[in-house]
């Protein structure tokens, strides 16, 4: 078999972390939204159907957050305690990163199309019989499938990714390797806001959509990147 | 026969610390080789440089015919688990069964089975929590039903019971017999083992002391026995590998081979002569010193050679 293909199997065998966890996330974030929308009809006396509602009912980045940290936490450990194995087994460090970079783009597919699949009976059940919004929500695309998919793809993917490659520094330097990327990650976004700040109000009438999608993009290829660099020199151990 | 495995001139370090020293060694393809030494000496290293997962300082290692350095075609026909694994979360021995094949094509999915049942492997408990038997069990049923053409067993006995090590003997002897490997066994258990192989390399400090196959090393030393002074007399200028003294006692492990002078001179003076095991011969390549005086004999090892 393919090395790649081969982790991608070492890497999915466990059912439960890939598909069954984020699932069980994404359930109680949801129960979650579920109690705190009604609640908050019952305290303002608004329903689904009052001008305003479903505007502030989308304004609901729960589900997205509340998986990503866990989805980071995988990414890490895809990396940091499967290498060895995976070492031990006979894959090469390029087979292994890029088995774990097919795998992370494989649980990702699956996370977008459960969140699309959940879109739609959210619509189909006129926001769950109860005018919840849950999935038709602002930062999934209010609504559109499409974007829906798109997001939570390369959100998905972003995360893992990103989790990978401090997986792969912690294995290359230690201790010191995720803290050090973390401080230049900070350093990094503070150069850029403070280089930005002065033309923050034309960037943001000029923001698209699309924009997001490119950084998200170029967010994977670089974390990817540094996955497979840091594993070159990663000792086994 | 052609070569398995070719390292010539190895070092390797790691910061200031010098793990291997000028490493040279060549493995027989479809021997059993076993690496021995005191902990520390290099052994690991050494298994993990052939087996692709380091790099040399210096010098060069071939393994099957080729760099093994990120070599598929290395890889796919090695199988290396380590003595101090790591393992992921929640991994189970059913895991390890579902995705071996994946990685080695000759794979045996009943001698694995039959393995993990007769090594009474938990089937319920996650790897990481295993006991260290436990634990070494699992490397013992990854590595003979990988059927890798180089096979690595590093401490496989590590926390194994006497009936578990039994099993392991007999297994990877028939397995061998059924299907011939290379295979590498680096193990603190040598007399346990002796029976099993047919080369020795004997690492101390980053350095090879002994590479023979095991009757010519078996043949590389003898002991004297006897009062101190008699000992001392017969042996003479002789290379002294260790020596244990008691009281007025004593006993020495010599390099080489006893010449009829020394005979002769040992019966004369009331001095024993004997071959030495492989252990009494690791345990003096290891023991650095040449002198050891001890009130007592510190191992049931020594005590023999007391």
């Amino acid at each position: 078999m393919n090395r790649a293909a081969a982790v991608v199997r070492l890497q999915l065998v466990r059912r439960t972390t890939w598909f069954v966890v984020p699932l069980a996330i994404m359930l109680v974030a949801g129960v979650a939204t579920v109690i705190i929308q009604l609640a908050i009809q019952r305290a303002t006396g608004m329903t689904p159907s009052s001008p305003g509602y479903a505007d502030s009912a989308r304004n609901n980045p729960a589900l997205a957050w509340s998986v990503s940290g866990y989805l980071v936490a995988t990414g890490v450990a895809s990396v940091s305690s499967v290498f060895p194995l995976a070492s031990s087994l006979g894959t090469t460090r390029r087979g292994f990163a890029a088995g774990t970079l097919l795998t992370h783009a494989l649980a990702s597919a699956y996370l977008a199309l459960v969140a699309a699949v959940m879109l739609g009976l959210e619509l189909l059940t006129g926001h769950w019989f109860v005018g919840i919004y849950v999935f038709d929500t602002a930062v999934l695309g209010a609504g559109d499938v499409a974007v829906l998919l798109l997001v939570t793809f390369l959100g998905s993917l972003s995360a893992f990714t990103v989790g990978a490659v401090f997986g792969g520094v912690w294995l290359r330097f230690g201790p010191r390797g995720p803290l050090a990327v973390a401080v230049v990650a900070v350093l990094l976004l503070a150069g850029l806001l403070l280089l930005l700040a002065p033309s923050l109000a034309d960037i943001a009438g000029a923001f698209r959509a699309w924009w997001l999608a490119v950084a998200g993009v170029a967010l994977v290829l670089v974390a990817a990147g540094g996955t497979t660099l840091s594993l070159r020199g990663a000792s086994v151990r | 026969m052609s070569t398995a495995v070719e390292v010539t001139g190895v070092h390797r370090t790691y910061g200031s610390t010098t793990a291997l020293a000028g490493v040279s060694t060549t493995v027989r393809e479809g021997s059993i080789c076993g690496l021995l030494g005191r902990n520390g000496a290099g052994k690991t290293t050494l298994l993990s440089l052939v087996a692709g997962q380091e790099r040399p300082s210096s010098g060069t290692v071939r393994t099957l015919g080729h760099d093994p350095v990120e070599s598929v075609e290395v890889l796919s026909r090695t199988s290396f688990v380590r003595d101090s694994q790591r393992w992921p979360d929640d991994f189970r021995i059913a895991h390890v069964l579902s995705v071996a094949p994946a990685f080695h094509a000759g794979w045996d999915a009943g001698l694995a089975r039959d393995l993990v049942a007769d090594l009474r492997v938990p089937t319920r408990t996650p790897i990481k929590k295993m006991s260290r038997g436990q634990a070494s069990s699992v490397a013992i049923v990854l590595g003979l039903a990988s059927r890798a053409p180089l096979t690595i067993f590093d401490e496989p006995y590590l926390g194994l019971d006497a009936t578990a090590r039994q099993i392991f003997y007999d297994r990877l002897l028939a397995d061998y017999a059924e299907h011939p490997r290379t295979v590498l066994l680096s193990t603190h258990l040598v007399d346990e083992s002796e029976s099993l192989l047919e080369q020795v390399v004997v690492l101390d400090e980053g350095r090879v002391v002994l590479d023979a196959d095991v009757d010519t090393a078996r043949a590389s030393a003898w002991t004297a026995a006897g009062a101190a002074g008699a000992v001392d007399r017969v042996v003479g200028s002789r290379r002294v590998l260790a020596r244990h003294a008691l009281g007025g006692l004593a006993s020495v492990t010599v390099d080489g081979a006893p010449d009829e002078a020394v005979r002769r001179e040992a019966r004369a003076a009331g001095v024993e002569l004997g071959s030495v095991s492989l252990q009494q011969l690791v345990a003096a390549l290891g023991a650095g010193a040449p002198t050891v005086d001890a009130g007592a004999p510190a191992t049931a090892d020594e005590g023999a050679l007391s």
